[in-house]
C-alpha cells in the first residue's frame, strides 16, 4: 500500500513537470465517438452575443403630504373614511407607475429585436427590503422586420404592445388638447429647457406625450405590411386586450385588422376589430362584439374630409344582437389657416359596442365568465350617460362639434362647441367629473380603483381621476328609465397668452368648460334649472420662467356643479346636488442638472356640496417630485 | 488506483497551478450580453371520443408566454469568464405585471489556470461516456420532420440538452498532459456535482463525481479510463443512510484509413455497483457491460456501414447513463383531465414532442418509468440493462442532398423477468432526408423527409400467461418548401402504432422488481402538422403552426381524443 | 488494428454466451396469475381503540402473491369511511395502520366499525369488526364548528335577496359533529350573498388569534359541501392582521390575506392551505398587501368568510363546517 501511495505522489509531481508544456484545447470538435475530447462540459464554443443591448428609463420619486382642515367644531373636513386620518404621508405613485423604470431592449440580428421593462419600487414605510416590489409593467415584446420586393413587413409579438387602428376599432381618444397642465403626469419628460413643456403647449397645443397617447394596450401578435403593391398596406392583430385579458386558459380572444389603399395624401381603409369571450364555465356560450368600418381621408380644395363609418354589434350567450351604425365625419380647414376650423358630425348606435375603441360604452353590458383570473375584468358594464370633454365619443349618441382656433397677437384661443343627444333612452343616470381637484380626489383611494365609493356611494375612481354618478329621479315607475332621452351641450374655451415679465417668459392659460344635460335639445349650454345637470369649470394657470433653471407655476380653479329637482335629493335638506369646488395652487419646476428635475407643488382645496353635507373636504396637499431620465 | 487517489492527483495539479492566476495580466473589463427571447401563443381544442359525450371537460383553451433570457457575460481578464442569466417570463394574457416571474436561468464561472487547466464552477452541461454519464435521448424523436423539430428544439433549449449532456451543478476541470516519448499525451476531465442537499435529518448531501483520463498513444489510437460515482457524504444528516452507485469503464478508439475506407473501432467495457443502506437486507447490485462498434466509410462512394455489439448485464446500474429524459408521470401542459369522470389524460404525441414540462434537466437517482409503447427495446439507450445482442447499420450519402440511414438491432434479455424465458427484441430504424432543391440546383430549399421505425418484443414462455408480443411502428414524413426568400412552407405527419402486450415491471426504490402489471396495447396515435415559417436569421424565426393529434386506444382502456392546436411562435434563441 | 478486432471478436463471442437460466428478476408471473390464497387470516390488532389517546389499529394478512388490496373501514353510526389501499403480499403495520382519520366524510364518532378487505380479482371479501372507544382529536384552534350555534361575538351580514339561508343546520351527513352552516340565496345585483366575521376576541385570547408566529406552521382548513347541480359558489376567506397592535385591522395599513375557493365539486371536501401560501387579492386578482406584506398568523385580528356567486347565474348554495387552524394540514 505504501508503495502505491508513493507511486501516486511521484506521478503527481511528474504531471507538474509536464503539464506546463500542455495547453488544453477548448475548441476540439464534437463527434459521436466515445474517446475523443467529446466529453466534459458543453458547449465548448463561446455563446453568441447580442448585437446590441440598451437600457434606458427613468427614476421618479414622488411623495405627497395631505392635510384636512377642521371646522369650528373641531370636525375634520373630509370624507367619512378619512375622518380618522386627517394627515397622510404617501411615497410613490399608486397609478401603476413605479419609481424606477428601466426599458431594456436588445437585438440578436439586424432585423430582430426584443424589449422589456423592469420596474422597482419601494414604498419607504420603514420595513426595508421585505416591502420592495419588482416586476414588469408592460411585459416582453419581440419585434421583427423584413423588406422584400412586394413590401415591408413588421411583426411584433408578446406584449404589452401599444397600438392603434382607427377610432372605432382600436384606439383611445386623443381629444382636442384642452386640459390643464399644472399637475405633472408620470410620463412627462424632463426637457432640455425647463419651460419647454409650457412653450410647447402654447405653440403647438399639445405637450410631449408618451408612446401610449391615443393607443391601446394589446398582447399577442401584430403583423404589419407596408409598401405593398398598388399602394396597399395592412395590419393583422390577434391576441388579448386589457379588458379581455387574463392569465387563465379561457380562450378570450380579440382579433382585428386593416387594409389601406393610399392615393398620395388621401386614403381609404377597411378596418375591423372583434372580441370573443366566454360567458360560462364550459365555454359553450360566447359573448363579445364585432365592429367593421371604412375610414377615409381626402382633400377637396381647401377642405379636408376625414371620417370613419361602420357597423358594430354585440353578442352574449350565443345570441347575436342587431348591428348598429357608427359614423364620425370631420371636415376641416387647414391647420395653417388663420382660423382653422373643424366640423365633426357623429352618430353612434347603442348597439355598437367596442371596449377597445375610442368611444365609451354607455349602452350595453358585456360579460366574461372568466371572472377571477388575474388580469381579467369580469364584467364590462356600460357606464351611465357621460358628460365628457369635446372629442370624446360615446355610443348611444348623435350630434356635432365645432372646434376652432383663433390667434390674435399673443393670444391663442381654442374654442369647442358640442351638441349631442341620446339615440335611445337607456340610462337613469349621468356621470361627470371634478377636474379642478381631480388628482387630489383620486388620492383619497390609494392602490385600488373602486366603484361607488365616497360619502354617498356615487364616486368611482379611474386612472388618476374620479367621476361622479348622478341618479335621475324623474323616471318611469315601471321601467325605471327617465321620461325622455337626454341631450348634452358643452362649450370649451382654452385661451393661451405669452408675454415677457421682467424680461422672463410668462405663459398664462385659461381653460373654461361649461356643460349641461337636459331632457330637451338646446342649441347652447342650458344655464337654468331646466337642465338636469350643469357643470362650470374654470382653470387659470400661469408659468413664469424665473431663470434658466426655475419656473414658477401657479393655478387657480373653480367648479360649480348644479343639478335640478329631477335628480336625486338629499334626505335631510331635500335639495339636489349643489357643489362648489375651489383650488389654489403654486409650485416650482427646478432643473437640477441635465435630465434631472425637481418639481414642487402645493395645492389648497376647498370643496362642498351645500345640499349633501357629508360631501365636503378642505385641506391641502403638498407634492415633491424628482425625476431623472437616463 | 481508486477514486480518492485520482482525486488527490487531480487536486495536487490544480492547487499548484493556482498560483498562476496571480500572474495573469490585468486587462480591461469586457461585458457582453447574451441570451434570447421567445413568444408563444397557442389556441387548443379537445375533442373526446367516449361512449358517453363529454359534457364536463372545457374543450378549448389558450396559452402562451413571452420570455427574455438575459445573460451577462463578464470577462474580468483574458482567462476568466463569468455568466449570469436571468429569465423574465410573462404569461400570455397578464397585463400590468400580472403573471410575471423572474428566475436565474444559469450562473457559472469558468477560466483557465496558468494556460493549462480549464475549469467551470456553477451550472454545467456534462457528458462523459454512454455508460457513465450520458443523456441518451432514448425516447426523443430526434429525426422528426422540421415542422415538429421547431417544437422539440424549444424543449432542448428549455432543458439545456446540448447534445447528450445533462444539466448539473458543481465543478468541472479539464486539462491535458503532453509527453515527448511513448505516448502523445493524456487528456483529463473531471467533475464533482451535487445531486441534492441535506435536510439535516434523514437526507444526506448526495454528490456525483467522475473523471476520465484519455491516453492518446498516437494519432488514431486512444485509450481511456472513466469513473463515475454517486455517493452520500457521511455526517451531513442526523440519520446516515448511504447510497452509492459506482461505474468504472475502459474506452478504446482506433482509427485507420485503408485506401478509401475510413475504419473506426470504438468501444467501452466496465462494471457497476449499486448499494443503498436503507435496504440492508439486499446484496449490492453488481454487473458488467461490454459495448463495441465498428464504423466504416468509403468517402469516395459516400457509403458507410457500422456493426456493433451490446452486452449490458441485468444488474448494471448507472444512474448517470440510465436516467430518462422524459418523465412519464408528469402531467400534460393542458387538458390534464378529460371525460365526464375527469380521468387523467394520457400523454400523446403532441405532448411528447413539444411539452418541455415533461422533460428532466438533471439525472435521477432512481430508475425512471419506461413507456413500452414508445420504446421497449432500448428504453435507457445503449446503457439499457439486461440486453445482449448486436446491431448493424448502413449509410448512404453519395448523392448530393440525399442521406439514408438504416440500422438494425437484434437483442435479447440476459435474465428473465418473472420467468426463466427471455424476451427477444428487434428494432429497425430507417430514415431518409432528400434535399431535392440541392439536387436540382434550385435556388430555393425543397426537402422531403421520411422515416420508418419498427420495434418488436417477443417472449415464449412455458405457460401462455408468460407470453409477450409487442410491436411498435412509427412512420413519419415531412416536407419543407421555401416559397419565398426565408419563407418556408412546412408539413409533416407522424404515426405511432403499438399493438400487443407486455408486462411492465413495478420497481422499488432499490430498482428491483416488486410486481408485474400486464398491459395490452392497441394504440394508434397520429399527428399532422403544417405551418409557415419565416427565417429572419439563423435560429431566429416566426412561425404559424397548426397541428392535429389523434389518440385512439382500441383496447378502450382509455377513451380516445383529438387535440387541435394553433400556435404562433416567435423564437430568438441561439 | 487487426489484433484489436480479433480481441474484440473473442471477447464478444465469450460474452455472447451470457445467459442466466436458473434465476429471474421479480416475482413469478406464473404465481401472479395463479389462483389467490390467503396464507394468514385477516386480523386487527385490537377490537377497541382509543384514538384520542394516540392508539392506532393495525391490520394484518398474508397472501400467496402480491395483490392489489383495499381496506374499507365503515362507521356504523356516522357512515364515515376510511379507505387504505396497497399492493403487496403482506398487510402489516407498514402499510395498514389506521390512526382514526377519515377518507370520506363525515368523521368517525364513538361507534362500531366494520372493516372489509377487498382484493382485486378475488370475489370473496374478508370482514371483521372493531370499536372506536374514543374518536381522533385534531390539534388546533377551531374557529367555527357551529355545534354551539352562533357565537355572539361573530357578526353576520346577509343580503336581502331571494331564497336566502345563512343558518346553522343539522343533518345525518354533517361531516363533523352534528351541525354545519348552510349558505344559499339569489342576489341579482351583487356577488356577495352573505358573510360572517370571526373576530379574534371571540376566542378569548385578546385582539389576535393565539397562533404560531411562523406562517409555515399554520394551516387553515375547512370542510365545504358543494351542492350538486347548482350554480358555482365562491367562498372567500379574508385573514385580517392587526400588525401595529392597535386593536383594529386597518385596510390601508395592515395586511389582509385571502383564500378564495371555487366550489366546483359535489359533496363534502376538505380544503387546506398553509398560511404562508395565502396571497392578497383585489377583485380576485393578486395584489400587494397594504401592510408589511409579511404573513403574521399570530396577528390575525379577524377572519371574514364571504359567500359569493356570479349574480348573472342566479341561485347559489353551499355548506361549510369545521373552520380550524392546525400546525399541519388537517388529517380529519
Amino acid at each position: 500500500m505504501m508503495k502505491r501511495n508513493y507511486i501516486v505522489r511521484i506521478l503527481s509531481l511528474l504531471c507538474l513537470l509536464t503539464v506546463r508544456a500542455a495547453v488544453a484545447n477548448p475548441d476540439l470538435p464534437e463527434n459521436d465517438t466515445i474517446t475523443r475530447w467529446s466529453l466534459g462540459n458543453f458547449p465548448k464554443q463561446a455563446q453568441q452575443t447580442f448585437e446590441q443591448l440598451s437600457v434606458s428609463g427613468y427614476y421618479r420619486f414622488v411623495t405627497n403630504y395631505r392635510h384636512f382642515a377642521k371646522d369650528q367644531n373641531g370636525n375634520v373636513l373630509a370624507y367619512p373614511h378619512l375622518q380618522n386620518t386627517p394627515n397622510n404621508i404617501f411615497v410613490g405613485d399608486d397609478s401603476q407607475i413605479p419609481q424606477l423604470s428601466m426599458n431594456i431592449s436588445g437585438s440578436l440580428g439586424k432585423r430582430t429585436s426584443f424589449g422589456t421593462d423592469l420596474f422597482m419600487w419601494t414604498p419607504m414605510t420603514g420595513q426595508g427590503e421585505i416591502e420592495n416590489v419588482k416586476g414588469l409593467n408592460l411585459g416582453i415584446s419581440l419585434y421583427g422586420s423584413y423588406s422584400s420586393d412586394i413590401g415591408d413587413f413588421n411583426v411584433r409579438t408578446g406584449g404589452i404592445n401599444w397600438y392603434a387602428l382607427t377610432p372605432f376599432t382600436f384606439q383611445t381618444n386623443k381629444g382636442y388638447d384642452r386640459y390643464s397642465i399644472f399637475e405633472r403626469n408620470p410620463w412627462d419628460p424632463n426637457t432640455r429647457f425647463i419651460d419647454s413643456r409650457y412653450a410647447t403647449f402654447y405653440n403647438v397645443g399639445a405637450i410631449n406625450q408618451d408612446e401610449r397617447w391615443g393607443q391601446q394596450a394589446f398582447q399577442g401578435i401584430i403583423l404589419e405590411g407596408n409598401r405593398l403593391p398598388n399602394d396597399f398596406s395592412g395590419v393583422i392583430m390577434y391576441g388579448k386586450t386589457q379588458l379581455n385579458g387574463g392569465l387563465s386558459p379561457v380562450p378570450n380572444t380579440s382579433f382585428g385588422g386593416k387594409i389601406k389603399k393610399s392615393f398620395q395624401q388621401d386614403y381609404i381603409s377597411l378596418n375591423t376589430f372583434n372580441n370573443t369571450s366566454y360567458s360560462d364555465s364550459t365555454e359553450r356560450y360566447r359573448a363579445g362584439f364585432n365592429v367593421a368600418t371604412v375610414e377615409f381621408k381626402t382633400d377637396i380644395g381647401e377642405v379636408t374630409l376625414k371620417g370613419e363609418v361602420g357597423v358594430g354589434r354585440t353578442f352574449d350567450f350565443n345570441r347575436f344582437n342587431d348591428w348598429g351604425e357608427l359614423v364620425s365625419l370631420k371636415a376641416s380647414t387647414r391647420i395653417a389657416d388663420r382660423v382653422p376650423t373643424e366640423l365633426h358630425v357623429f352618430r353612434l348606435s347603442p348597439d355598437a359596442v367596442n371596449n377597445s375603441a375610442a368611444f365609451i360604452n354607455t349602452a350595453r353590458d358585456l360579460t366574461n365568465y372568466d371572472t377571477y383570473s388575474p388580469g381579467t375584468q369580469p364584467v364590462l358594464p356600460a357606464v351611465a350617460s357621460a358628460m365628457v370633454s369635446n372629442g370624446q365619443l360615446v355610443n348611444n349618441r348623435t350630434g356635432f362639434e365645432l372646434n376652432t382656433q383663433v390667434d390674435v397677437g399673443p393670444f391663442k384661443t381654442s374654442i369647442g362647441y358640442h351638441l349631442s343627444t341620446e339615440l335611445e333612452n337607456l340610462s337613469p343616470a349621468i356621470t361627470y367629473s371634478h377636474p379642478v381637484n381631480s388628482l387630489v380626489l383620486a388620492h383619497f383611494w390609494r392602490w385600488a380603483f373602486p366603484n361607488d365609493v365616497g360619502p354617498y356611494g356615487n364616486l368611482s375612481k379611474i386612472y388618476r381621476s374620479v367621476y361622479e354618478t348622478l341618479n335621475i329621479t324623474a323616471v318611469d315607475s315601471i321601467s325605471r328609465l327617465p321620461k325622455s332621452r337626454k341631450s348634452f351641450n358643452s362649450l370649451e374655451l382654452n385661451m393661451k397668452y405669452n408675454t415677457r415679465l421682467l424680461d422672463r417668459e410668462l405663459y398664462v392659460f385659461y381653460l373654461g368648460q361649461y356643460s349641461s344635460s337636459q331632457f330637451f335639445v338646446s342649441p347652447f349650454t342650458v344655464l337654468s334649472e331646466k337642465a338636469l345637470l350643469r357643470t362650470y369649470y374654470h382653470q387659470l394657470e400661469s408659468y413664469w420662467t424665473i431663470s434658466k433653471s426655475v419656473v414658477w407655476c401657479n393655478y387657480i380653479g373653480y367648479e360649480r356643479i348644479i343639478a335640478n329637482y329631477d335628480t336625486e335629493t338629499d334626505v335631510v335638506t331635500g335639495r339636489p346636488k349643489n357643489q362648489t369646488g375651489w383650488s389654489i395652487a403654486t409650485g416650482f419646476d427646478i432643473k437640477m442638472s441635465r435630465n434631472a428635475g425637481l418639481y414642487l407643488r402645493q395645492r389648497w382645496m376647498d370643496y362642498k356640496d351645500s345640499s349633501f353635507r357629508n360631501d365636503r373636504y378642505k385641506g391641502y396637499e403638498s407634492t415633491l417630485e424628482i425625476k431623472i431620465f437616463f | 488506483m481508486n477514486l480518492k487517489k485520482i482525486i488527490f492527483l487531480f487536486l495536487t495539479c490544480c492547487f499548484s497551478l493556482a498560483t498562476a492566476i496571480a500572474q495573469q495580466p490585468t486587462t480591461r473589463k469586457v461585458v457582453d450580453f447574451t441570451g434570447g427571447a421567445r413568444s408563444v401563443v397557442t389556441n387548443n381544442s379537445l375533442l373526446v371520443k367516449d361512449t358517453v359525450p363529454d359534457t364536463t371537460t372545457v374543450g378549448k383553451n389558450t396559452g402562451g408566454y413571452a420570455l427574455v433570457d438575459l445573460g451577462v457575460n463578464i470577462r474580468p481578464n483574458q482567462t476568466t469568464e463569468l455568466m449570469g442569466m436571468f429569465r423574465i417570463r410573462s404569461g400570455y394574457g397578464g397585463f400590468w405585471g400580472a403573471g410575471v416571474t423572474f428566475d436565474v436561468r444559469q450562473l457559472w464561472l469558468k477560466g483557465i489556470i496558468g494556460d493549462i487547466v480549464r475549469y467551470q464552477v456553477g451550472d454545467l452541461n456534462l457528458k462523459q461516456t454512454p455508460f457513465t454519464l450520458y443523456n441518451h435521448r432514448a425516447d426523443r424523436f430526434d429525426s422528426l420532420p422540421d415542422v415538429f423539430s421547431l417544437q422539440s428544439d424549444i424543449v432542448d433549449y428549455e432543458r439545456f440538452y446540448t447534445g447528450n449532456t445533462w444539466r448539473q451543478q458543481g465543478i468541472n476541470v479539464d486539462f491535458g498532459l503532453t509527453f515527448a516519448k511513448g505516448i502523445q499525451g493524456i487528456d483529463f476531465t473531471g467533475y464533482v456535482t451535487r445531486m441534492n442537499a441535506t435536510d439535516f435529518l434523514s437526507v444526506p448531501d448526495r454528490l456525483f463525481a467522475g473523471f476520465s483520463a484519455i491516453v492518446v498513444q498516437q494519432e488514431g489510437i486512444k485509450l481511456g479510463y472513466n469513473q463515475s460515482s454517486i455517493f452520500d457524504v457521511k455526517g451531513t444528516s442526523a440519520e446516515s443512510p448511504s447510497f452509492s452507485n459506482n461505474v468504472q469503464s475502459l474506452t478504446a478508439y482506433f482509427h485507420r484509413t485503408v485506401q478509401n475506407l475510413d475504419l473506426t473501432l470504438d468501444g467501452e467495457a466496465g462494471k457497476s455497483s449499486y448499494a443503498d443502506s436503507r435496504f440492508a437486507d439486499r446484496d449490492p447490485l453488481e454487473d458488467y457491460f461490454l459495448y463495441g462498434k465498428l464504423n466504416g466509410l468509403w468517402k469516395n462512394k459516400g457509403i458507410g456501414f457500422n456493426v456493433g455489439y451490446i452486452n449490458v448485464g441485468p444488474d448494471f446500474r448507472s444512474m448517470g447513463a440510465q436516467t430518462k429524459e422524459i418523465d412519464y408521470s408528469a402531467s400534460p401542459e393542458y387538458f390534464n383531465r378529460y371525460t365526464n369522470g375527469q380521468i387523467l389524460r394520457p400523454l400523446d404525441l403532441t405532448d411528447l414532442i413539444g411539452n418541455s414540462n415533461l422533460y428532466r434537466t438533471s439525472i435521477s437517482d432512481k430508475l425512471m418509468d419506461i413507456q413500452p409503447a414508445i420504446n421497449n427495446v432500448l428504453p435507457y439507450g445503449i446503457a439499457t440493462f439486461n440486453r445482449l445482442g448486436a446491431f448493424a447499420g448502413f449509410n448512404y450519402i453519395k448523392v448530393k442532398g440525399l442521406r439514408l440511414d438504416v440500422t438494425q438491432y437484434q437483442l435479447r434479455e440476459i435474465r428473465g423477468q418473472g420467468t426463466l424465458a427471455l424476451k427477444s427484441f428487434s428494432r429497425t430504424d430507417i430514415n431518409a432526408r432528400f434535399q431535392i432543391g440541392e439536387v436540382l440546383e434550385w435556388k430555393k430549399k425543397l426537402c422531403v423527409h421520411g422515416g420508418v421505425f419498427l420495434q418488436s418484443t417477443d417472449r415464449k414462455g412455458d405457460l401462455a400467461v408468460e407470453d409477450v408480443s409487442l410491436k411498435t411502428t412509427r412512420l413519419q414524413g415531412g416536407v419543407e418548401v421555401e416559397i419565398s426568400k426565408g419563407l418556408d412552407l412546412l408539413g409533416g405527419v407522424v404515426q405511432l402504432n403499438s399493438s400487443g402486450s407486455d408486462f411492465i415491471a413495478d420497481r422499488d426504490d432499490y430498482t428491483e422488481i416488486d410486481f408485474f402489471e400486464r398491459v395490452d396495447y392497441d394504440l394508434l396515435q397520429q399527428t399532422f402538422a403544417g405551418g409557415l415559417r419565416f427565417r429572419f436569421e439563423k435560429n431566429i424565426y416566426i412561425c404559424a403552426l397548426y397541428q392535429s393529434s389523434r389518440y385512439n386506444d382500441r383496447t378502450k382502456s382509455m377513451p380516445g381524443f383529438t387535440i387541435n392546436q394553433f400556435a404562433l411562435i416567435y423564437n430568438m434563441t441561439f | 488494428m487487426k489484433k484489436s478486432l480479433i480481441l474484440l471478436a473473442i471477447v464478444a463471442l465469450f460474452a455472447g454466451c451470457r445467459k442466466e437460466t436458473d434465476t429471474f428478476d421479480g416475482v413469478s408471473i406464473q404465481d401472479l396469475y395463479s389462483d389467490f390464497m390467503m396464507l394468514q387470516p385477516f386480523n386487527v390488532s385490537s377490537d377497541s381503540i382509543d384514538f384520542s389517546n394516540g392508539e392506532t389499529a393495525v391490520f394484518t394478512a398474508l397472501f400467496n402473491k402480491p395483490v392489489n388490496w383495499t381496506l374499507e373501514i365503515s362507521g356504523q353510526t356516522s357512515k364515515a369511511k376510511k379507505v387504505i389501499t396497497g399492493l403487496s403480499k403482506r398487510i402489516d403495520a407498514s402499510n395498514a395502520t389506521w390512526d382514526g382519520s377519515t377518507t370520506a366524510f363525515p368523521m368517525f364518532k364513538q361507534e362500531a366499525c366494520v372493516v372489509q378487505l377487498l382484493i382485486d380479482g378475488v370475489t370473496d371479501t374478508f370482514q371483521l369488526q372493531t370499536f372506536i372507544k374514543s374518536p381522533k382529536v385534531n390539534e388546533g384552534l377551531v374557529i367555527a364548528d357551529y355545534e354551539g350555534g352562533f357565537n355572539s361575538a361573530w357578526t353576520r351580514f346577509v343580503q336581502s335577496g331571494a331564497n336566502m339561508d345563512f343558518n346553522i343546520k343539522s343533518d345525518s351527513l354533517c361531516p363533523q359533529g352534528a351541525k354545519y352552516l348552510n349558505m344559499a340565496g339569489t342576489v341579482a345585483w351583487d356577488w356577495l350573498i352573505g358573510l360572517i366575521d370571526y373576530p379574534a376576541t371571540a376566542y378569548g385570547g385578546g385582539n389576535t388569534l393565539p397562533l404560531s408566529t411562523n406562517p409555515n406552521n399554520v394551516y387553515f382548513n375547512c370542510l365545504i359541501y358543494g351542492v350538486p347541480n347548482t350554480n358555482e359558489s365562491l367562498v372567500l376567506f379574508q385573514f385580517k392582521e392587526d400588525e401595529n397592535g392597535d386593536g383594529v385591522y386597518n385596510s390601508n395599513t395592515d395586511d389582509q390575506y385571502d383564500f378564495q375557493i371555487t366550489v366546483n365539486w359535489a359533496g363534502w371536501k376538505l380544503v387546506s392551505i398553509r398560511y404562508n401560501d395565502l396571497v392578497s387579492l383585489y377583485n380576485g386578482q393578486p395584489t400587494t398587501a397594504n401592510g408589511n406584506a409579511t404573513h403574521n398568523p399570530d396577528k390575525i385580528a379577524k377572519v371574514s368568510m364571504l359567500h359569493l356567486a356570479n349574480p348573472a347565474n342566479g341561485y347559489a348554495h353551499c355548506k361549510i363546517d369545521y373552520l380550524i387552524f392546525t400546525p399541519t394540514p388537517l388529517n380529519p
